[in-house]
């Protein structure tokens, strides 16, 4: 048996009754004094990635958002047992206090831009060009797409950071999702400010042909913005 | 595209911002991220997703052995794979 990590809490809020997490485990608390996080208990160290499970793993770090600001764990972090994890965050508990002072009260945002489908289609190759070249033109097609994607997201970056300025606490840099020709933005912005943001995005995407294909999603647990620095 | 398409699209586009979120965001608090791609179950979802994700949990189990090997870390890491 090992003991499977999902975030990091400040309070000592237990999970609500009957919370589950990977494969229908119970969720606890661990509370170490100033250091605490939300776990169960798995029967093994290793989990195999899915669909469900990182489902199940968001699922316990939103219920834990619904009572405070969690810090999220990566997928996929079992220790040996409650105490292992307890010694791994006193390690580390300075970096660890300040990053849950860091986000408390705070929520992600995030904006997502997809690529229209036009742009994303490869050029039809000639009969002449030979296979070698055809996958080269292809990665550099694909390269292009994204590099245009990125350039769009700096814009929309740019718009947002002007609507929004207020709101936003900290931004992350961009990321291009080639299994859905998206780039995605993340925004962190105080939990009460959430309506805010949504009208401030409402604006730009009225005002932007290029923002109209915008996706805003949120609010998150602040997954992008807690990195945890060496104590 | 029809406004049916658009809504998929956008369903899908979530669903694989929370995968790339979960997978390969939040917060390590020790090298030992033990991801087994056996029996992988992912639905609509590309595996250079999943490979990068492993690609990263793989760089922080290298970053952990390192450590290990220099008596910083008292637990060693599994390979990726070994388990199930």
């Amino acid at each position: 048996m090992a003991t499977y990590l999902y975030c990091l809490v400040a309070a000592a809020e237990r999970p609500p009754d009957q919370l589950c997490g990977i494969d229908g485990s119970p969720v606890r608390l661990v509370d170490g004094g100033t250091l605490r996080a939300w776990v169960s208990t798995v029967e093994r160290r290793a989990i195999t990635p899915s669909v469900e499970r990182a489902r199940e793993h968001d699922d316990v770090v939103r219920a834990a958002l619904g009572r405070g600001t969690p810090v999220p764990a990566r997928f996929g972090q079992v220790f040996a047992d409650d105490e292992a994890l307890l010694q791994s965050l006193r390690e580390r508990s300075r970096s660890i206090v300040s990053m849950l002072e860091r986000v408390q009260g705070c929520v992600e945002m995030r904006v997502h831009l997809r690529t229209p489908p036009a742009e994303r289609s490869e050029p039809v190759e000639g009969t002449s060009a030979s296979p070698g070249r055809a996958y080269l033109e292809g990665l550099a097609h694909r390269e292009r797409v994204a590099a245009e994607a990125l350039r769009r997201a700096k814009f929309l970056q740019e718009q947002i950071a002007l609507a929004a300025k207020d709101l936003i606490r900290e931004t992350a840099p961009a990321t291009y999702s080639p299994s859905v020709h998206a780039v995605s933005l993340s925004h962190l912005i105080a939990r009460e400010a959430v309506p805010s943001y949504r009208h401030a995005l409402r604006g730009v995407t009225e005002e932007s042909a290029i923002a109209a294909r915008a996706v805003v999603s949120g609010p998150w647990a602040p997954y992008s913005f807690v990195e945890l620095r060496h104590d | 595209m029809t406004r049916r398409d658009d809504l998929d699209a956008d369903e899908q586009l979530v669903l694989s911002d929370m995968l790339s979120h979960v997978l390969d965001k939040g917060v390590v608090i020790t090298g030992d991220v033990v991801i087994s791609i056996a029996d992988v179950d992912l639905v609509q979802v590309k595996l250079s997703l999943l490979i990068s994700s492993i690609e990263t949990a793989a760089r922080h189990l290298e970053r952990s052995q390192v450590r290990s090997d220099e008596g910083t870390s008292g637990d060693v890491p599994l390979l990726p794979g070994s388990g199930g």
